[in-house]
């Protein structure tokens, strides 16, 4: 038997392999549809961008595909991970099980299926006949930085949301606004470097407040950038992404520490 | 020397409207609520304390079986989840010596999606077990569980509820815990798999140093148990010889008083 760091970290391995096979064993087509369902997205946004109604940006469904795959990756891993102490509210109080590892496997089942949308983006890459460049190895840089945030942001939200379910709710509506305000659609070099606030005189430098105040900023312009253009990542724009990164797990894992008594009371 | 030591040790819940419950537990969580764990008034926003366990002092000797008995809400299950380390006190404090293996519900982490096998090594590790040694003692379990090969490798929504129980306790055909903590479980599957874990259960008693089961089969208690706790209100009512307790406590179930604790 093993003990202490290494039980939970062979906990959470295990926890994470139970919650693929529940997926895989039920469906047919098992893994795969984690291939097809990034795959039938970026198809479905060249055919209505790509062909439907033309777009200024060349090659924009690739453009729009290099975002939509680390923004789904987020969207699904953290909604997961928010939910995993209620979705396993019978374990947690069945058992003195490391609530870490229940958090952790949530989000590491959904980082491994994600992990299979790189893949698609890259074949979409030679689709559009851009040439697989030595930037391509900057890629796993951003993904490390995305897999953090997550991690972090699970954390903070999945005590929170035993407390108050309304955290489902407005952590839903927040990711759409969040969504708008990243470099997904649009790229951040058509963002004006700065606006005046209207009805006011005051100056907004709005690329700089892109950059450092949205994480997901350097997250889609480091995988962008070298998939698209063969360049490596905006670095000001990946430290800040980082910076956030370092913030969520810091304040995330604290926050958890503390909630995640009071949290396991509610059931 | 004592396995479990509990000095003055308590735990508190909230209740009233879930909007208020739901509020007071983010206050206590932050600070903001003094009140909390301390004295036990200050109702919050129509949120009243409950201490299910409070003021609880116990000593387990090595090598005894402990059995702990009570009305509904008398807060057994709330104890057994303090010593097994799910909640922790807010109140006193808590020492149990060697590893826990808490037994409160049956078909813990077993998923119905997961075939019987894949199952075993989720509910393995939850006890510390690695693959390998699951892989081993792989026909021990199953033998134990009296499931077959083509049963282990079908998923278990297709089992009948004996025989998900069957698996669920079925690992305790490998485990020796010391301290093993039992919820009014055992109660299930045939007559065959009753004998055959009661069986099982003596084995783990024997070599375990201290065992607790809490049970409303107030028999099973004193013939299994040398050692009993009863429990009203969160608090001790008396805590013993089993014989003795379990009869004080069966007489005060059949002769209700006017005064009676009401918890």
């Amino acid at each position: 038997m093993s003990s202490g760091w290494a039980f939970d970290a062979a906990l959470t391995w295990r926890l994470t392999i139970a919650a693929l096979q529940r997926f895989t064993t039920q469906r047919v087509l098992s893994w795969a549809w984690w291939i097809l369902e990034p795959l039938i997205l970026i198809t479905v946004y060249a055919i209505v961008i790509g062909f439907i109604r033309r777009h200024p940006i060349p090659d924009y469904p690739l453009f729009l595909a290099c975002a939509l795959i680390p923004w789904r990756w987020y969207t699904v891993a953290t909604t997961r991970g928010a939910n995993a102490l209620l979705s396993n509210a019978g374990l947690l109080t069945a058992t003195p099980v490391n609530r870490e590892s229940v958090v952790l496997s949530e989000v590491a089942a959904a980082t491994i299926e994600a992990l299979l949308g790189i893949p698609v983006l890259l074949g979409f890459m030679l689709y559009y006949g851009e040439e697989p460049t030595r930037a391509l190895l900057w890629l796993p840089l951003p993904l490390i930085v995305l897999a953090a945030l997550t991690s972090g942001v699970s954390f903070l939200l999945s005590p929170v949301n035993v407390l108050l379910r309304d955290t489902t709710n407005s952590y839903a509506a927040s990711l759409r606004v969040l969504w708008f305000l990243s470099p997904g659609l649009y790229a951040l070099r058509e963002i004006p470097e700065s606006a005046t606030l209207p009805g006011t005189s005051i100056e907004l430098p709005l690329q700089t407040m892109l950059i450092w105040l949205n994480p997901f900023t350097g997250i889609i312009e480091g995988v962008r950038r070298p998939i698209v253009d063969g360049l490596p990542p905006h670095w000001p724009a990946l430290l800040a992404s980082a910076i956030w990164a370092l913030v969520a797990i810091l304040v995330g894992r604290r926050v958890f520490r503390r909630l995640a008594d009071s949290a396991i009371r509610m059931f | 020397m004592s396995v479990i030591r509990c000095d003055d040790l308590g735990i508190c819940f909230f209740r009233g409207q879930p909007r208020a419950v739901a509020w007071h537990g983010v206050k206590t969580a932050l600070g903001l609520n003094p009140s909390a764990p301390a004295a036990g008034t200050g109702p919050a926003m129509g949120a009243s304390e409950l201490w299910a366990v409070r003021h609880v002092d116990l000593e387990v000797p090595a090598g005894s079986c402990l059995g702990i008995c009570g009305p509904n809400g008398a807060g057994k299950t709330t104890l057994m989840r303090l010593i097994s380390g799910i909640y922790k006190p807010d109140e006193g404090s808590l020492a149990v010596a060697g590893k826990t293996s808490a037994l409160l519900s049956l078909g813990i982490g077993i998923s119905s999606a997961l075939t019987g096998r894949e199952n075993l090594r989720v509910v393995g590790a939850l006890h510390g077990l690695s693959r390998a040694e699951i892989r081993d003692r792989y026909v021990e379990i199953r033998e134990f569980a009296g499931l077959d090969e083509p049963t282990m490798n079908t998923p278990v929504r297709f089992y009948s509820s004996g025989m998900r129980t069957r698996l669920g306790f079925a690992i305790y055909a490998v485990l020796t815990p010391e301290v093993l903590l039992i919820d009014e479980v055992l109660a299930v599957g045939d007559a065959s798999f009753r004998q055959k874990s009661a069986a099982r259960l003596d084995q783990l008693r024997e070599r375990a140093r201290c065992v607790v089961i809490s049970s409303h089969n107030l028999g099973f208690l004193k013939d299994t148990c040398d050692k009993a706790l009863w429990l009203d209100g969160g608090k001790i009512v008396a805590y013993g010889d089993s014989a003795e307790v379990v009869d004080g406590y069966e007489a005060s179930t059949r002769a209700p008083e006017p005064e009676s604790a009401g918890g």
